[in-house]
C-alpha cells in the first residue's frame, strides 16, 4: 500500500468531532460532556435509539471510573475522549484508580444472581457498544459504537 | 430493537439535592407511588429513595383501613387485604435508567417479597424496558406491560 493510498485510509477515519476533556471526579460534570456527544451524533443523523444508548454506555463507563476507579477522590481526575462521525462513536475513559479486571465479573444475568445488585453497568456497556477493550492495568475502558450494529438489537427475538 | 426510542437527553446530576416527598395515590386500596429519574438513578439519592419506598410498602401491609387518602406512611388506606399486597412503582417519569436504578429496583423488589407484597411497576418507557430485557431483569419483576406499550 502506497503512503497516499494510507493516507487516503486514514483520512476516511478521522472523526468528525472530537472531545478530549480531564475532568475531576464529579458525575455532574461528567454529565455534561455527554451533551456534547449527543449534540454530535445529533447533527450527523444518528438514530435516536442509538442516542440513548451510547449515553448510557457513556454514564456507565465513566461513573464506574468515578466510583470504582478513583472513589470519588477528588484529588484523582478522569481522562475523557470522544471522537464521533457519521457512522462511529469512538470513546475512551481512563481514571488513576488501580485498575480492575473485567473477567473477573461475572454475568449478572446467570439465575444466582439475577437478584443480586451490581454488576449491570460492564453488561450494560457489553450489550449497547459494538466494540470495547481494556487496557492491561484496568483502568482504561476504550468503547466504539457503529452505527446499525446489531448489538442491543437482538433482544427482540429472544 | 424493541419499539421506537425516543431520545431524551439525560440532564446532569444535581447532587446532594434533597429527596422529593413521595405521594401516594390509593385506588381501591391498592398503593401507587410515582418516582424521580433523577432520584432513581443518582447514586446519592438512590438508597434513600429505595429505603423510603420500602417503608412506605410496609406501612401500606400494615395500615388500618380508611377512606382519607395521605401522603404519610402511617395513614395509607386499602380496602381490601388482596389489594393490600400489590404495591405499584409508577415509572411514567423515569426515561432512562442506570445500574444504580436497576440495583435499587432489585432490593426494593426483594424487601417487598419478603414482605409478602407484590411490587408491579407501572408505566414504563420503551427506553426503561429496553434495560430490563438486556439485562434479564424482566424475568424477576412484574411489569405492567400493556401500560408500557400504549406509552411506546
Amino acid at each position: 500500500m502506497s503512503a497516499k493510498e494510507r493516507s487516503s485510509m486514514e483520512a476516511e477515519h478521522v472523526p468528525k468531532w472530537t472531545l478530549r476533556r480531564t475532568i475531576p471526579s464529579n458525575t455532574a460534570i461528567s454529565s455534561e460532556l455527554a451533551a456534547e456527544l449527543i449534540d454530535a451524533m445529533m447533527q450527523r443523523d444518528w438514530p435516536a435509539s442509538d442516542l440513548f444508548r451510547v449515553q448510557l454506555a457513556y454514564e456507565e463507563a465513566v461513573v464506574n471510573a468515578i466510583r470504582h476507579g478513583n472513589r470519588h477522590d477528588v484529588s484523582k481526575t478522569v481522562h475523557v475522549e470522544m471522537a464521533c462521525n457519521d457512522d462511529e462513536i469512538w470513546i475512551r475513559i481512563t481514571d488513576q484508580g488501580p485498575g480492575f479486571d473485567p473477567n473477573s465479573i461475572p454475568d449478572p444475568r446467570i439465575d444466582e444472581l439475577i437478584e443480586i445488585p451490581g454488576g449491570r453497568g460492564v453488561l450494560l456497556i457489553s450489550e449497547i457498544m459494538s466494540e470495547i477493550t481494556y487496557n492491561e492495568q484496568g483502568n482504561q475502558i476504550t468503547m466504539i459504537k457503529r452505527k446499525a450494529d446489531a448489538s442491543a438489537d437482538g433482544i427482540e427475538h429472544e | 430493537m424493541v419499539g421506537v426510542v425516543s431520545h431524551r437527553i439525560m440532564e446532569p446530576r444535581e447532587s446532594m439535592s434533597p429527596l422529593n416527598p413521595l405521594e401516594v395515590r390509593i385506588d381501591q386500596g391498592e398503593a401507587t407511588v410515582a418516582v424521580s429519574e433523577h432520584e432513581l438513578n443518582d447514586a446519592k439519592t438512590a438508597s434513600q429513595l429505595s429505603a423510603n419506598l420500602s417503608e412506605l410498602i410496609e406501612a401500606h401491609q400494615h395500615s388500618p383501613c380508611g377512606e382519607s387518602q395521605s401522603h404519610t406512611p402511617d395513614c395509607l388506606t386499602h380496602n381490601s387485604q388482596d389489594n393490600r399486597n400489590t404495591f405499584n412503582l409508577d415509572l411514567g417519569n423515569v426515561g432512562w435508567v442506570s445500574s444504580v436504578g436497576l440495583n435499587e429496583l432489585i432490593e426494593l423488589n426483594r424487601n417487598a417479597r419478603n414482605k409478602g407484597v407484590q411490587l408491579v411497576l407501572t408505566n414504563v418507557q420503551s427506553v426503561v424496558r429496553e434495560v430490563f430485557l438486556l439485562t434479564r431483569l424482566e424475568r424477576i419483576f412484574e411489569i405492567s406491560w400493556d401500560e408500557a406499550q400504549t406509552l411506546a
